[in-house]
């Protein structure tokens, strides 16, 4: 049987860069929950992206012990008590540097990808 | 990264709330997602199930949480240090051991160290002090003009008298205390800011100035009852009625700790003698700020020939060029003279340290042993190897932390002991305190001495294979004869420093031997002294108009002390001398001997002086060996008389011929008579050999103040009340100081030999008895280990004698490595010893045959213990185990 690739378990190195960033940019457009950031990420992504539930609370908490989110106790829509995460002026910051290099992280890839044989030098 | 550390702290201190908060934080998320699956029809148990599957490991999660905190470590570290006690807990006898002996080598560090700071390396407590320079000490009071006017390094330069103690008369009773006559800019150049008052002008210590004192906060105190108008009061300071015009805090304590008085030197340029004939002066100055210690001693030697040609008389061309005529910082001079003793001491101290890590190491390498199959268990279960050497790291931690924290109370006991017994003329004792400089100072000791302790098994720990422990029961290893190997070489280690201890101290101890056997050339036994300093404008006062020289206005005064302590019962001789023999004091005067003129321009004769009554030589039993003693006749003023020693007879007039020669000071114009020769005694100190000395008879000569010997069976302590007394009764403003006995004169001179040869001594007996206790731990756990084989030998007819030659020989094969390498090694380091012997070698034969002879005795007993268990291995309990 063929590996199916699987949205749920992308390679731990683009996890372990890449998770953080989805994170603090879910947080930027309002402060939120973790289940909420895990929702916001899938919606954003047109749920191609779904963030294992287990790896989003040490991500969560290694955010904030570095200062770039800070947390407040509040209620959710249906009025359940949860604890909302919103950025600190460093996440933001962060968050502007990481797209950034995401950015041109994907121009560079996408360089390689996209060469024809035109490309290569003379 | 602060950030980080506050965090970590944050969740740390709140620990209970972080996991509430956690574990709320998680359940709500739970909540939610089951929620959304309710709205989308799902039934509540159902959807619960589904979320908490969806999620995954909680606990897992938790502890991926815990460590994005910063906090697991903690945790673990935790779990370590529980670990530790209970392990510790449940081996009480080696953990007592381990701590005693940690204890015993971190204490002692400490007591030390904290001398040593003290004294040598914390700052001197002035403001920036580090701008403090000992200018010279060679020069006279006058130079100081020259300095006042050429200098350009120092924003000031002050002047102190070597000499420092003053008669001091006030509500009708006097007393000799330490003082200092100073100059001027005194205050100002250590930076001191009176607690009352103020410092010294500029221009009181010029000619004509209104005489004002300063004094301590001790002393007034103690002195004036901390009277609030000290400073409209007038106190005698040597006759003079002075102005109180400050006091100083009590942390000043300059140049001495205790010094309670400071006067104005007097630069009155009229007055040669003192001011340019007599040395004892210091020079200390505080550098402008940016101007380094180089550029000031470049200036200090461009200087000199202009302080040469200040003189009022022509100095010889080599003034000024000896070799330590160079300026210096403050602090350095000021702990040179015990610096090499107390780092001798720190030296030693550090080896029994050392020693004392050896053997919790070795301790711990056999205990590693028993608990083989418990670390090899661990890591079977997944324990890292890493994880396991913290373990073991934590628990050397925990361990030499409840032995630095034992030590500490055994240093906070032990340095006021210390101080106590270290000599009283150790510079800035008063600045030795167990403070955060000297914890800070534990607290390294402890963190390396629980390195060096895990070192032993740490080495081993990577070789402990596990299946092959695991399979082995409790039969032990094939790691065994490696880990015994590591263990002998351990020992050895430790025999062979302590060694070298040993061998460091019985030789001092011989050294301090044959010191206190060297003959001062004076009777001892039966002697009392005491010094009594007349006040000299009492003593003006009392013999009206005189042509006395100066210094000379208590001429009356020391016949009829002399007559009264005569009279006294139980005194059955007096002598008065400026001097006693063995105190370390030591006047040279510049003078003219008869055959041996001095080239214009070459130095001057320095000739050792000495102002005597006529009953010296005979109270002090010092045999006079040609001419004739001091009599009652020699006080005619125009045919002054002298009396030479030994060496300067028979350098100067070899063959017998020095009775009938002639001396003279060189600014005096009468020559004396020579009229007898005395045999030599050692002034300056039992290493001190004799120099060129001359007597003069104390009638023809001022003296200001005199050492009284009292030939009595009396003990100084009951003499002094009734000294006292009688010295009042002659005058009640003269003072009586330094009541003891010549032995006590005697053991005081030779105080730092023997305080360093005590401490070393001590260091060395410890060292001796955890070498013992290496060996015999290394050979008992050896039986232990060994009990199968020796029951087999036991049982299969070996001897009991047999069986105890092995271990015997098994620890004389430890010692002896030990003492070899030990003697090689001390050999080797001999050299530190050098300057602090007295007639032996540092490398003596003797204490180099004996110590080894020593070792085999203690390796002996501490052989024959474990060898006398082995030969109580029951060969049938041995086979019955198997």
């Amino acid at each position: 049987m063929a590996p199916t690739p699987s949205p749920q378990s992308p390679s731990p190195e683009l996890l372990q860069g890449t998770l953080d960033m989805l994170i603090l940019k879910a947080v930027s457009v309002a402060p939120m929950h973790g289940y909420g950031i895990l929702l916001r990420i899938q919606h954003f992504s047109h749920a191609a992206l779904e963030i294992q539930q287990g790896s989003l609370y040490p991500a969560v908490y290694r955010l904030e012990h570095q200062g770039l989110m800070t947390s407040e106790w509040g209620t959710s829509d249906n009025n359940r008590k949860a604890k909302f995460y919103s950025l600190t002026p460093a996440g933001r910051r962060r968050l502007k540097e990481e797209r950034e290099s995401w950015a041109r992280l994907v121009q560079a890839i996408s360089a390689v990808l996209e060469a024809t044989p035109a490309d290569l030098p003379a | 990264m602060i950030h980080r550390i506050r965090d970590s702290l944050r969740v740390l201190l709140g620990r209970r709330r972080f996991e509430r908060e956690m574990d709320a934080e998680l359940r709500s998320h739970i909540e939610l997602a089951a929620d959304d699956l309710m709205s989308r029809g799902v039934p509540r148990e159902e959807a619960l199930r589904r979320a908490r599957a969806a999620f995954g490991a909680l606990d897992g999660a938790k502890d991926a949480a815990r460590q994005a905190r910063g906090v697991r470590w903690a945790d673990e570290l935790g779990g370590d240090l529980r670990y530790a006690f209970r392990t510790l807990w449940k081996s009480p006898g080696y953990a007592a051991v381990a701590i005693a002996t940690l204890a015993l080598g971190i204490g002692a560090n400490t007591a030390i160290f904290s001398v040593v700071d003290g004294v040598l390396l914390k700052p001197l407590p002035f403001p920036e002090s580090h701008r403090l320079v000992h200018v010279t000490r060679d020069y006279p009071m006058g130079a100081l003009w020259t300095y006042r006017t050429a200098a350009t390094s120092y924003t000031n330069v002050a002047v102190y008298l070597y000499d420092g103690e003053l008669n001091l008369f006030a509500d009708g009773t006097a007393e000799r205390i330490q003082g200092r006559a100073v100059s001027s800019e005194f205050f100002a150049v250590l930076g001191i800011s009176p607690l009352m008052g103020r410092g010294f002008r500029e221009g009181e210590d010029a000619p004509g100035a209104a005489p004002v004192a300063v004094i301590s906060e001790g002393l007034w105190r103690r002195r004036f009852g901390a009277d609030g108008r000290i400073l409209e009061r007038t106190i005698h300071v040597d006759g003079t009625a002075r102005q109180v015009v400050g006091v100083l805090p009590a942390s000043f304590g300059f140049p001495k700790a205790g010094t309670d008085l400071w006067i104005p030197i007097k630069l009155d340029p009229k007055l040669h003698g003192s001011v340019w004939g007599a040395g004892g002066t210091t020079f200390i100055g505080r550098l402008k700020p940016g101007v380094t210690l180089a550029q000031a001693d470049a200036e200090h030697r461009a200087l000199i020939t202009r302080v040469r040609d200040a003189y009022p008389w022509r100095m010889p061309d080599n003034f000024g060029q000896r070799e330590e005529n160079h300026s210096r910082s403050l602090e350095e001079v000021i702990g040179q003279g015990v610096r090499g003793r107390l780092l001798l001491l720190l030296g030693a101290v550090g080896v029994l340290l050392l020693i004392a890590c050896v053997n919790v190491t070795n301790l711990n390498l056999t205990r590693l042993a028993g608990r083989e199959r418990e670390l090899a268990v661990r890591q079977a279960l997944g324990g890292s190897r890493l994880r396991v050497a913290r373990q073991l790291l934590v628990e050397q931690l925990v361990l030499a932390t409840l032995g630095g924290g034992l030590g500490l109370l055994v240093a906070l006991i032990g340095t006021p002991l210390l101080l106590r017994f270290l000599p009283p003329d150790t510079p800035r004792l008063d600045q030795v305190a167990i403070d955060l400089r000297v914890l800070g100072f534990t607290a390294l000791a402890i963190l390396v001495a629980s390195l060096l302790a895990s070192l032993g098994p740490l080495v081993r720990l990577p070789r402990t294979g596990r299946a092959e422990v695991l399979g082995a029961g409790n039969r032990g290893s094939s790691a065994g004869p490696r880990r015994a190997r590591l263990a002998a070489l351990l020992v050895s280690t430790e025999v062979a420093l302590s060694v070298v201890l040993v061998i460091g101290a019985a030789i001092l101890l011989r050294s301090l031997g044959s010191l206190l056997r060297v003959d001062p050339g004076v009777v001892v036994e039966r002697l009392t002294t005491a010094r009594v300093t007349p006040d000299p404008v009492w003593c003006k006062d009392q013999a009206g108009p005189c042509t006395c020289p100066p210094g000379g206005e208590c001429k009356g005064f020391f016949p009829t002390l002399e007559e009264r302590l005569a009279a006294l019962p139980g005194v059955r001789g007096v002598a008065l001398t400026t001097m006693v023999p063995l105190d370390g004091g030591w006047t040279g005067y510049a003078m003219d001997i008869e055959d041996h003129p001095v080239e214009p321009g070459k130095p001057a004769h320095i000739l050792g002086m000495h102002a005597i009554s006529p009953g010296y030589f005979g109270v002090l039993g010092i045999p006079v060996l040609a001419g004739r003693p001091f009599n009652a006749a020699d006080r005619t003023p125009g045919e002054p008389v002298v009396i030479v020693n030994k060496t300067l007879a028979d350098r100067r007039w070899p063959g017998g011929k020095a009775v009938g020669k002639k001396l003279k000071p060189v600014w005096m114009p009468d020559w004396a008579t020579i009229v007898g020769v005395v045999a030599d005694v050692r002034y300056e100190g039992l290493s001190q050999p004799p120099t060129e000395e001359f007597y003069l008879p104390m009638a023809q000569w001022g003296v200001g103040s005199v050492v009284a010997v009292l030939q009595t069976d009396l003990p100084a302590s009951s003499l002094e009340p009734v000294l006292r007394r009688e010295v009042a009764s002659v005058d009640p403003t003269a003072t009586v100081k330094d009541v003891r006995s010549m032995n006590d004169v005697v053991l005081a001179s030779a105080a730092s030999p023997r305080t360093t040869t005590t401490l070393i001594g001590l260091f060395a007996a410890m060292a001796l008895l955890l070498g013992a206790i290496g060996v015999y731990g290394v050979l008992s756990y050896g039986v232990t280990q060994r009990r199968r084989e020796i029951g087999i030998r036991m049982a299969i007819g070996a001897a009991p004698g047999a069986v105890k030659g092995m271990v015997l020989r098994q620890g004389a094969g430890l010692f002896a490595g030990g003492v070899i390498a030990g003697l090689g090694a001390a050999w080797l380091a001999a050299s530190v010893l050098e300057g602090f012997v007295y007639g032996v070698s540092v490398r003596d034969p003797f204490t180099y045959l004996m110590v080894p002879l020593l070792f085999a005795g203690v390796g002996f007993v501490a052989s024959y213990l474990p060898a006398r268990r082995a030969t109580r291995v029951s060969p049938t309990e041995v086979m019955r185990e198997e």
